[in-house]
């Protein structure tokens, strides 16, 4: 009487115990056709593994976008449990022991502000554009990337928005409608967009711009609509231009414009 | 507020700024350790890859939740990989292991010409094989692959251990039988 083929395989996984077990392991030793039927199965097992399945391994992409994806929503999700609108009178000593709990990247951004710059101020930041055509934006070159905004220009922008001491390419001051759209460089087209504090950062938007500039110059968007969808709610106007509620992968690490050193 | 003490409070500001909590800094550590084995268990279910990735965002964001809210901390893997499953149930699949699968993957380099066609084709009717299982028994032989006891593949699967013993007994058949025909 030989094992079965599920009781050889229970033995091979280590899912047998007590008596069976005992009894598995005499009747392998003494019988040598259920020893060949074991090697057999572990070849099996072998072969499925090295040739089939490890192979869809190939098909996995690098962890890094998905890590930084995963942590910005994480810092999202941190957030919405924790009252973070704290006012700056009262930050004092509260501040030191509500970092350790909230663990968001929001204070190490802008300490002193109750809210997080994830969209522009509208007061400050309506948006201003310069008259120029469809056909001047689409035949601009942009090679050279949007005019680089002067130090004091980007010292203004963030002292309008009251954060001191901003940290170096945490930042890019950005255009609200970018130059490449007909965005001007009037200081109310500017604002201080942050990298790295949650998920619609300045790389999302980014993306946004090019695929906005791409719509305009193939015909399928005219440019006071694109316009006027960037300088009302750049994130609403993601999520319509690329039907999706969550900033697509691909895009997290977007880099068009350079960052504010 | 001084000028010195908004300094010496930004100061503790930033030095606080990289320290996430450790509930996050638990959640990306498991991410790390189990990214790549539910992304293999999900290809195999027939998930094209960004949708296994977004399902894999999907479940350390509620794996953030369930741990922040006290849950159990016992086998997270299997945790993980039954809420993976549930959520890739959600999702469009196409047939898994396709031949391509197998292309441009072949590292060892092979001298001799024939051996290399004949191990192409062992593989190529492997895969079919694994192709041909029921989805039940795909899912079973990839967590088995993966690791997992069968205890475990049973919760995940909502199966009975019995089931999953023969679910892989059956598969390993056909799988040693592939070069017979």
């Amino acid at each position: 009487m030989h094992i079965s083929e599920e009781e050889l395989l229970l033995a091979v996984d280590g899912e047998l115990e007590g008596a069976r077990l005992e009894a598995v392991t005499l009747h392998l030793s003494h019988c040598w056709t259920c020893r060949t039927r074991k090697a057999k199965l572990e070849a099996t097992i072998q072969e499925f593994v090295s040739d089939c399945y490890s192979k869809l391994d190939s098909r996995i992409p690098p962890a890094d976008n998905a890590a930084a994806l995963l942590r910005a929503r994480l810092s999202d999700l941190s957030l919405q449990k924790d009252p973070a609108a704290i006012r700056p009178h009262r930050l004092a000593w509260a501040a030191a022991a509500l970092v350790v709990v909230t663990a968001s990247a929001f204070f190490a951004l802008m300490p002193f502000r109750a809210e997080p710059a994830l969209a522009p101020n509208a007061a400050l930041t309506p948006g201003a554009t310069r008259p120029m055509s469809r056909e001047a934006v689409c035949a601009a070159t942009e090679r050279s990337g949007p005019p680089r905004i002067s130090n004091a220009v980007a010292r203004e922008v963030f002292e309008r928005y009251a954060i001191r001491d901003p940290r170096p390419r945490s930042y890019e001051v950005d255009y609200l409608i970018p130059p490449s759209l007909g965005g001007s460089e009037d200081p109310r087209n500017l604002w201080p967009q942050p990298y790295t504090r949650g998920v619609w950062s300045a790389h999302i938007k980014d993306a946004l711009e090019d695929r906005l500039h791409s719509m305009v110059c193939d015909g399928s968007l005219d440019l006071a609509t694109a316009q006027r969808d960037l300088a009302t709610d750049w994130i609403a106007a993601y999520k319509k231009y690329f039907q999706t509620d969550k900033p697509r992968l691909d895009h997290v690490a977007f880099v068009k414009d350079s960052p504010w050193e | 507020m001084s000028e010195a003490y908004a300094a010496s409070n930004l100061l503790r500001l930033e030095r606080a700024k990289d320290a996430a909590s450790p509930l996050t800094i638990e959640v990306t550590g498991l991410f790390e350790q189990f990214r790549i084995p539910l992304f293999r268990y999900l290809l195999s279910l027939g998930l094209q890859a960004h949708d296994a990735e977004e399902v894999i965002q999907e479940v350390f964001l509620a794996l953030f939740q369930h741990l922040k809210s006290d849950k159990s901390r016992a086998n997270l893997r299997g945790w993980i990989f039954r809420v993976g499953h549930n959520q890739a149930m959600r999702v469009s699949r196409v047939p898994a292991f396709a031949d391509a699968d197998l292309q441009n993957t072949q590292v060892d380099p092979e001298p001799d010409p024939e051996q290399m066609a004949l191990r192409n084709q062992r593989q190529r009717r492997l895969t079919a094989v694994v192709r041909a299982l029921s989805e039940q028994d795909r899912a079973c032989l990839s967590l088995r692959a993966e690791g997992l006891r069968y205890r475990e593949i049973a919760e995940i699967l909502g199966i009975s251990l019995g089931s999953v013993a023969q679910s892989l007994t059956r598969s390993l058949d056909k799988l040693g039988r592939a070069h017979e025909l």
